[in-house]
């Protein structure tokens, strides 16, 4: 009953982090900044074609596990990071206080680290007055990630509150601690 | 014409800006506002823009709220990267509904159903004023009564005793219909613009002829009309070729 029960789970998640990533809102703006970068700075329309390349290969490859290593997950994230920071330059500050190689040791359902920087994206003002501040920390004692960020709340954010609640059913069933 | 380009990606705004000004050289394109917030405070003390290309989702919101806080007269053209919310936005002010990355022909045909919705309406519009201001500046009183001079006595001759006013010398007088010559500090210019233009006409370069003055018209060679008209003036009355047609519309063909 568990095992189905993931399965579907599973089936539901990646369903919902297509729509979400491959949500044509998402593609399409990221395109949209592709043809201006391409006016503006060719070269580095080249690093942003191949960072969303990236970006989608991982995203079809999500599939197919699982868990992956929190280091994977991580360097799928930095992309994703790359192309919302391409698109808005002075609306996003991120701040990582851990480095690359401390995630080794650890697995995480794919999607579920971007997932958590894609909602305090969706859901917070993002402007050139009122920057999003996202920090992304790493307790190795506690084994465990936060991604948090100064809440300034989008008024009438569209929010189907499945994103979270997905999350924490999937690392419940994992035997994991979200 | 201004245009203001709401778009809270930088690049996008700039590809934007691009775009337009490679269709269109002469549109002015304002620096692009990013927010609800920034466009509120702009459009409150700026309502002189023609043209509102409008992102739907915005860093802090759907730009349809900008609406709710600012009344906002000027047409839109909505640009989404998705198909969403359109019946929304068809009912505002709006022109046309662009999807992102903007196709230059798609642009190009938006730009022209804006200028056919709104820009020859507005020309329509100011035609019409202007029809209206001259009609009032028509009705408006002609000038009844002249001070004229004789030597150095000043006096009145009201408008329907003159038969005609005519410069010689580089001088402008009155002739009155009893033959009377009187000089007015004038020009002729602005008898034109003061005389009832039913009752009085700008013949040629040196006289303005009161309709009951004229006698008899005869046509003159070169499509000119030589008049007939009582008192008789110094010199001949001709009214050139150009004026011809106006002339015969005045005395009432």
């Amino acid at each position: 009953m568990e095992a189905k029960e993931l399965k579907k789970l599973n089936v539901q998640m990646q369903y919902d982090s297509l729509k979400m990533q491959i949500q044509p809102h998402f593609l399409f703006n990221t395109l949209n900044a592709l043809v201006g970068l391409i006016e503006v700075d060719p070269k580095r329309a080249v690093t942003f074609t191949k960072e969303l390349a990236y970006v989608y290969r991982y995203l079809l490859a999500a599939h197919n596990s699982k868990l992956i290593s929190l280091e994977q997950e991580f360097l799928f994230t930095q992309a994703y990071i790359y192309l919302i920071k391409t698109r808005y330059p002075d609306g996003l500050n991120i701040d990582i206080q851990f480095e690359q190689d401390q995630l080794s040791p650890y697995l995480v359902p794919p999607l579920s680290l971007q997932m958590l920087v894609e909602n305090a994206i969706k859901h917070n003002i993002i402007t050139r007055a009122r920057p999003l501040r996202i920090t992304m920390s790493l307790d190795e004692e506690r084994r465990m990630m936060t991604v948090s960020n100064n809440l300034q709340r989008k008024e009438e954010s569209a929010k189907n509150g499945t994103g979270l609640s997905m999350l924490k059913k999937k690392f419940e069933l994992n035997n994991m601690q979200g | 014409m201004k245009a203001l380009i709401i778009e809270d990606e930088a690049i996008a705004a700039g590809h934007l800006t691009k775009m337009l000004l490679d269709i269109e050289p002469s549109i002015e394109v304002l620096p692009p506002l990013d927010s609800i917030e920034s466009s509120v405070q702009f459009l409150s003390t700026h309502n002189d823009i023609d043209l509102i290309f409008l992102d739907i989702e915005l860093g802090d919101g759907q730009s349809f709220d900008i609406f709710k806080k600012v009344n906002v007269q000027s047409p839109i053209i909505f640009t989404t990267s998705y198909e969403e919310h359109a019946l929304k936005a068809f009912k505002l002010n709006s022109v046309d509904y662009l999807l992102k990355p903007i196709k230059e022909a798609e642009l190009s045909a938006a730009l022209q159903k804006f200028k056919k919705l709104h820009v020859e309406e507005k020309l329509k519009m100011q035609y019409n004023l202007l029809q209206l201001l001259q009609n009032v500046q028509n009705g408006k009183k002609a000038k009844e009564r002249y001070l004229a001079k004789v030597g150095t006595r000043l006096t009145s001759v009201s408008a329907d005793q003159i038969a005609f006013f005519y410069t010689r010398d580089k001088m402008l007088f009155i002739k009155t219909f009893s033959n009377q010559d009187f000089i007015i500090d004038k020009r002729l210019e602005d008898i034109e613009r003061e005389t009832d233009p039913t009752q009085f006409f700008r013949a040629n370069r040196q006289f303005i002829i009161n309709y009951n003055s004229v006698q008899a018209v005869h046509t003159w060679f070169n499509g000119k009309i030589r008049l007939e008209v009582a008192p008789e003036p110094f010199e001949k009355n001709i009214v050139s070729r150009q004026r011809a047609a106006e002339f015969r519309k005045w005395l009432g063909e």
